[in-house]
């Protein structure tokens, strides 16, 4: 397993959210996690990307725990979280917050070659390389948090929400970068959805979580069949 | 780049700034005749001076959002480190051939004042803010506040306590007379103040828009989870900014001291200069707090010499508390939590 989480609780202070999340990511798989509102999908997330930590548990990546690590030590290890709010540096340009994306790499040439990377992947920002981060559109933004996640050179990478607020062509764009990632870099991609849809047709596997437990896994294609999923998910 | 900046700042500044400074320039331009260059020497010196402990008290609250009330104790740190390294020196201002030490040992204090400064610093934030920070889920503003007041307290009379209340003070800095400057008679020690404050002053943009460390603090002040999702170290930021902006305000204290002895409570004057200064241009905007703390200076000076001495507080506060009714968020008009942006 590349990374996976091992009967993990998490919540916030003494309240419990997530109870015996056990999730199993190949490398190089992309994976997602849907679920209704207010379940603990963001939960799960923030819980592997270290700004929270766990209870119980384990969350183990390339065999070492890190579960409880600082979010700026799983940055450091390749684990790569584009949450819901983005967390943009609002008064910084499109081309600084890049750049601070790639904090962790002291090399200049990788975070040039990144750079070029990243600009090709997404015209947009290249053309608006000099706007203020906050100035910019929804859609705009949400490729800069990716983008920006991507400059650490990570290995895993955790999206919330990619289609939030975006309209069905901006999603389809913010998706089909996720695919070429997921295919050209050999990154490892687990989004959480509200489109299950969209999101079971594009993905490989994927987990169903109710109530902070994960009530259903398997085959994307699979999940898209299954009469309960149609049901509560699809409105069939 | 540069000028883009100022013309950015000065749209920012908007209207009240305008008129405040027509005002300004006119009553000073009215006094050019006779005292202008005075005057002028005056702001400038004293800009400096409050340029220093403001940017301080801006960047902390910018970055951790602490509202700094013992900023002025940390000066009061700098003028006692700086009175202890100077004063054994005091002899070889009088003697015939002093040598290099005598301007090696105000360059020393200066050194060791943002030394201890940074010190404190790292020590305040270690055993303050880092335990309250893991304790304090709202309110966060109020309980670190008052924290600060706390901590101002305990360094007061912690001075009174070990070192007495008395002055201590030294003569001056530097041997010689006063400075010739296209006719105003400027002090060396007021010359020296003024060329450290402006270096740091430079060292400190420098540092903030130039490395890799202070691009950091930059991206804390904006977002905190950001930069831990980049992988900023975050406690390494929050003590790091702690220090410096500590640093600056002994720095401030020690290049000071030929003016200001120390004494317990010589910080109360810092503490609320630069809160006014940080109040009016909005709090935790660094850029802003440097400008402003020349407005204040300017406030100041013109009080004394137009008002009377005794006026040098309140006619400055009449003004900023006349600013914040028409424009509460400052003049830069940041919200409050600001950005610290270069
Ligand atoms: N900081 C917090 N403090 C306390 N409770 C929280 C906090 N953040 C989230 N919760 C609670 O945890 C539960 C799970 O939240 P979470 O954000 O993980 O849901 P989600 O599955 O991502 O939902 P959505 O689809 O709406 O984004 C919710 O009941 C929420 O109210
Ligand atoms: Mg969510």
């Amino acid at each position: 397993m590349f990374l996976k989480t091992e009967a993990l609780d998490a919540g916030y202070g003494f309240l419990q959210i997530l109870r015996d999340v056990n999730i199993c990511l190949e490398e190089g798989e992309f994976s997602c996690l849907l679920g209704p509102n207010g379940t603990g999908k963001t939960t799960t997330l923030k819980t592997i990307a270290g700004l929270i930590k766990p209870m119980k548990g384990k969350v183990i990546f390339n065999g070492q725990e890190i579960g409880g690590l600082a979010g700026n030590k799983v940055v450091q290890k390749g684990v790569v979280y584009v949450s819901e709010a983005l967390n943009l540096f609002t008064n910084m340009s499109v081309h600084d917050n890049l750049l601070m994306g790639a904090f962790t790499v002291k090399d200049h040439e990788k975070i040039k070659k990144r750079l070029d990377y990243v600009y090709d992947l997404f015209q947009r920002l290249k053309q608006r390389h000099g706007q203020l981060a906050g100035t910019m559109s929804g859609g705009e933004r949400k490729m800069l948090a990716i983008a920006r996640g991507l400059m650490s050179y990570p290995k895993v990478i955790l999206v919330d929400e990619p289609s939030f607020g975006l309209s069905p062509q901006m999603t389809d764009v913010v998706f089909d970068a996720l695919d070429v990632l997921n295919r050209e870099q050999n990154l490892t991609v687990l989004v959480v959805e509200q489109n299950a849809t969209k999101t079971l047709e594009a993905t490989k596997n994927g987990y169903v979580m109710e109530n902070g437990v994960i009530v259903m896994s398997g085959a994307s294609k699979d999940l898209l069949a299954d009469e309960g999923i149609q049901k509560t998910y699809l409105g069939l | 780049m540069i000028i883009k900046k100022l013309v950015d700042i000065w749209k920012k500044t908007g209207t009240v700034a305008c008129v405040m400074l027509l005002v300004c320039l006119a009553l000073t331009l009215g006094s050019a005749i006779t005292r202008g260059p005075y005057l002028l020497v005056n702001v400038i010196s004293a800009g400096c001076m409050l340029s220093l402990v403001a940017m301080g008290l801006a960047l902390v609250f910018g970055v951790m959002n602490i509202g700094m009330f013992a900023h002025g104790e940390m000066f009061m740190i700098g003028t006692l480190v700086a009175y202890f390294v100077a004063s054994p020196f005091q002899n070889l201002l009088y003697e015939e051939h002093p040598g290099l030490m005598v301007y090696l040992a105000p360059l020393l204090a200066v050194l060791a004042a943002g030394a201890v400064g940074f010190v404190v610093g790292v020590l305040v934030e270690l055993l303050l803010f880092r335990p309250l920070r893991k304790r304090t889920k709202g309110n966060w503003v109020m309980n670190s506040f008052l924290l600060t007041v706390g901590l101002g307290i305990i360094l007061v009379n912690g001075h009174q306590i070990i070192f007495g209340a008395n002055y201590k003070a030294i003569t001056k800095y530097l041997p010689g007379g006063a400075v010739d400057i296209l006719g105003v008679y400027v002090s060396p020690d007021r010359l020296a103040a003024i060329i450290i404050s402006f270096l740091v002053v430079i060292g400190f943009w420098l540092f903030m828009s130039k490395t890799r460390l202070g691009t950091a603090v930059r991206a804390v002040s904006q977002d905190e989870t950001g930069s831990l999702m980049v992988g900023i170290d975050l406690p390494l930021i929050f003590t790091l900014t702690m220090a410096i902006s500590c640093g600056l305000a002994a720095v401030a204290g020690a290049t000071l001291h030929f003016m200001y002895p120390s004494y317990p409570s010589v910080g109360l004057e810092p503490t609320y200069l630069s809160w006014f200064v940080v109040i009016l241009v909005g709090l935790g905007n660094t850029t802003g707090a440097m400008i402003g703390a020349f407005m204040v200076a300017l406030f100041k000076v013109l009080t004394v010499e137009y008002v009377g001495s005794g006026w040098d507080h309140v006619v400055p506060t009449a003004l900023i508390m006349l600013i914040l009714i028409f424009k509460p968020s400052g003049i830069f008009g940041s919200a409050v939590r600001s950005k610290v942006d270069q």
